[in-house]
This record gives structure tokens, C-alpha cells and sequence, in this order.
């Protein structure tokens, strides 16, 4: 069965590409528009991983994180960071906040954040 | 009132109403004199004088001293000195000689409080206004690429080469964005941020490796002297000097013509108190009446930019901010036409 992604993506360009370049991929894809929403969506339906953004409008990418991390979901769901906040000490407040890896929107392509999906996902 | 006395007053109303504030030690250390100014933003009062200022320990304000006199400097010129949250001050400490004779110490700050908190401002604004760039701009990219890989249908060759060029375009304002954000942060003063005993060799040959299809593209033959015996490893904050590495190692790329040579070699020098970098190239040079500028924030050399039209100019002025936060040097000699070669020395210890 296709695996489902959740992608938490305020700017709806940028989440429509990463969406059609998903289904492209034969991944099922749901979006949510904030932290608050992907947070909902998560607790109704069960996904096989997360793409999350960090600045969002309301709760931010860093507490939906530190939300999952406490009701025990990381260990389920793997979450990858798509931000472009990118200093040091952001990338590594996410990773320590549990996230798999952190890829910078400005420095990677549509291609290379499937391709990092696949990576996690056969893990 | 005798005329010198008149001087004397004179020069004392000076000293008292001067807006910075004045503090004179005797030759051993003893406070004889502060100002207005003192009193005001330090809180120091009338039976501080004739005190010794090393053994205030305990006043709130002793970190001024202490910072200074730590290490026992005759002399700081503009030490900026954060005292609390709300006062920032710019400290300088002057010998009062006359001829050998020591005959104290003249302290003087003034309150840059408000400069400091505007500047800050300032970085902060460029910081949040580069990351929101960040977001139109990759959408653009996001979508040219997906256009350029056909995924939204087949293109003609002119299409096709058309958006491969605003694609590199876009790249260009990627890479000016970064360099502002890095700039933006090197002068938040907070740039070291981890420091770690590692070894230049292994930077050097890592950012080869990733500069490898680049140097194969333009068939430039690369030299790499390797340092025998191993060099001792250096504390350093390893991102930053992978940055400084990159950076001149990509310039030497960029500023030789295809087929061109370049030689990176790494030692220590006979007294073993550093570790020295060289990179030599046979590439086109640094023009002589521009070679001052060349660590300026945003300068291009003129032929540089004839040649490599994408630079932006922040490069080496990231490369001399992070060199000197470690207390190292750098510096270059370039002839126009014939080549540069660039140096930067780290410290041992």
C-alpha cells in the first residue's frame, strides 16, 4: 500500500509542488496549513512520516515538534524538517527536538526532498 | 583666583563635566579622581577616592575593572564592556607617563547603550528579512527545476536552455542570501560558536573532495602538499574554518582560467606557535590599485567580475572576520595577470 505523508506547509506554492512532486512519486499526500491542523491531523489519522516547516503562522514547526515528542509519537512517525531557517543552532534544536534530518528549502530541489523521504522511509 | 589656579579649575570643570566618564588612578592603582559621568551611570560615590580599585571586588561595577585589568594591559582602546543588560559601555585605559616615570592610569567609557541596541536592530531586521527572501525564492527555484526535469511536459531545447539560465540565476541570489545571513551573523559577535581541537588537514581534504567536480570541470591541475609530519591538531570552530577553506579554495577555482594550476600546501612554521594554509594560483591576479579593498564587505575586483559576473563580494570579508575571531592572520600577494596566493595562519594553543 502507498505510504502517506503529511506535509505542514504555510506558503501554498511551495506545498503544492512538494505535494505533486510526492503523488508523483505514488506517495499519498495530506496537507495542513499550520502546526495546529497537522497536529489534528496526526491524532486522527495515522501517517508514515512528516514533513514539517518551521516557521508557521500560530504554533511554529519547533513546538509541533516538542508536541509529538512528548505524547511519544517520534518514536512512531518519522518527522523531516523542510525550513528555511538554517543556522547552526536551529538545525540543531530540531534534530535534538527528535527530527530525522533537516534540509534547507533554498538549498535542496523538488528531486532531493523526495529522495531524502525515500531514504527515510526504507530505514 | 591666581592664574593658575584658574587653570587648574579649569581643567578640572572640564574633566568633571565631560559626557564620558573620567576615572584616574594613581601609580599604584589608587582612585584620585572620577567624574560626574561615573557617579551617574556607575553609582560610585565620594569615599571611593584614595581606594584602591583592585580591592573593590565586590562593587557591582568591578567587572569593568576587572576586565580590564585582568590582563594587566597598560593600555585598551574602545573595549566594549557589557556592565548590565541596560549599559554597554566603550572603555579605554591610557598609561599617564611622563618620560619613564609611570604616574597612572586614565580610564575613560562612554555609554553606547543606544548605538548598541540599534545595531542590533539593525542585524536582526537583515537576519529576518534574508530567511523571508529565502521563501519566494524557493519556490522559484522549486518550480524551474520541475519545468527543467519535463515533469510538467516536454520543453523545446530554447526552453529548456532559457529557464537552465534563470535556474542559475536563482542559484546566485541563493548564495548572496547565505553570504548575508553569515555576514549578519559574524557581526553578531556570537560567530565562534563551538570551539574544538581539530585537524586543518582533514578540513582541507574534505572540502576538496566536495569541490572535486569543479576542479575536474575546469581541468585545472591541483597540487596538495601534504604535511609531513602530521600537523597538530588546532582548536577551532570547525564550521566556520570549513567556510574560510571553501571560500578561498572556490575563489582560486573560480579566478583561473580552465587548465590553469593551483597549489594548496599546509606546515608549520619553524617557531610551532601556528599552523599555515597557502593556496597559490596561476589565475588573473588582484589588480594593485584594489588590492586594499580586498577584504572589504561587498568589494569585487574589476576583472573579477569581468570574469565570474556571480560573486557578491563577502567571501574573504567572512574569511578575515572568522580568521581573526581565532587569532589567526591572513593576507595575500597577487600579480595582476600572474596569480594570487592567499595565507591564513591559525594559533596553536
Amino acid at each position: 500500500m502507498a505510504e502517506k505523508i503529511l506535509i505542514i506547509e504555510d506558503e501554498p506554492f511551495l506545498r503544492r509542488i512538494v505535494s505533486d512532486q510526492l503523488k508523483e512519486n505514488g506517495y499519498l499526500v495530506e496537507e495542513a496549513l499550520d502546526g495546529e491542523e497537522g497536529l489534528k491531523k496526526i491524532q486522527e489519522r495515522k501517517f508514515d512520516l512528516i514533513l514539517l516547516d518551521l516557521l508557521l503562522p500560530g504554533m511554529d514547526g519547533f513546538e509541533v515538534l516538542d508536541r509529538l515528542k512528548k505524547e511519544g509519537m517520534l518514536s512512531k512517525i518519522p518527522v523531516l524538517i523542510l525550513s528555511n531557517l538554517g543556522q547552526k543552532e536551529e538545525v540543531e534544536k530540531g534534530l535534538a527536538l527528535g527530527a530525522k534530518d533537516y534540509l534547507i528549502k533554498a538549498h535542496v530541489t523538488p528531486e532531493e526532498i523526495v529522495a531524502k523521504i525515500k531514504e527515510i522511509l526504507k530505514k | 583666583m591666581q592664574e593658575r589656579e584658574k587653570e587648574i579649575e579649569r581643567f578640572s570643570l572640564a574633566l568633571e563635566n565631560l559626557p564620558e566618564g573620567v576615572i584616574i588612578l594613581d601609580e599604584i592603582g589608587k582612585i584620585i579622581f572620577f567624574n560626574k559621568k561615573v557617579e551617574e551611570l556607575l553609582g560610585w560615590k565620594e569615599e571611593f577616592l584614595g581606594e584602591k580599585l583592585s580591592q573593590m571586588k565586590n562593587l557591582e561595577s568591578f567587572n569593568l575593572v576587572s576586565e580590564i585589568f585582568e590582563e594587566e594591559v597598560a593600555q585598551t582602546l574602545g573595549k566594549v564592556i557589557k556592565m548590565r543588560e541596560d549599559l554597554i559601555l566603550r572603555v579605554s585605559v591610557v598609561e599617564l607617563k611622563k618620560g619613564r616615570e609611570i604616574l597612572g592610569k586614565l580610564i575613560y567609557f562612554t555609554d553606547i547603550t543606544r548605538e548598541f541596541s540599534l545595531e542590533r536592530l539593525k542585524r536582526e531586521f537583515v537576519s529576518v528579512a534574508a530567511h523571508q527572501l529565502r521563501t519566494p525564492i524557493s519556490a522559484i527555484g522549486w518550480a524551474i527545476k520541475t519545468l527543467i526535469d519535463k515533469k510538467l511536459g516536454p520543453l523545446t531545447k530554447k526552453q529548456s536552455e532559457y529557464l537552465k539560465e534563470i535556474f542559475q540565476t536563482n542559484e546566485r541570489l541563493v548564495h548572496l542570501i547565505d553570504d548575508i545571513l553569515n555576514t549578519a551573523k559574524i557581526e553578531e559577535g556570537k560567530f565562534l560558536e563551538k570551539e574544538n581541537e581539530f585537524s586543518l588537514e582533514a578540513i582541507v581534504e574534505f572540502v576538496l573532495n566536495l569541490l572535486r567536480p569543479e576542479i575536474e570541470k575546469k581541468k585545472i591541475n591541483l597540487q596538495y602538499e601534504k604535511p609531513f609530519p602530521k600537523l597538530p591538531l588546532v582548536k577551532m570552530d570547525v564550521e566556520k574554518i570549513k567556510l574560510v577553506v571553501e571560500n578561498l579554495i572556490s575563489n582560486a577555482i573560480n579566478y583561473t582560467l580552465p587548465g590553469g594550476e593551483i597549489k594548496i600546501s599546509l606546515s608549520m612554521p619553524a617557531q610551532g606557535t601556528e599552523v599555515l594554509f597557502s593556496i597559490r594560483d596561476n589565475g588573473i591576479g588582484i589588480p594593485e590599485r584594489e588590492r586594499d579593498r580586498v577584504f572589504s564587505k561587498f568589494f569585487r575586483a574589476s576583472n573579477a567580475m569581468k570574469m565570474q559576473p556571480s560573486g557578491t563580494g563577502l567571501g574573504l570579508y567572512l574569511c578575515k572576520n572568522i580568521i581573526e575571531a581565532h587569532g589567526g592572520r591572513i593576507w595575500f600577494d597577487s600579480e595582476e595577470g600572474k596569480g594570487t596566493t592567499f595565507y591564513f595562519t591559525l594559533p596553536i594553543k
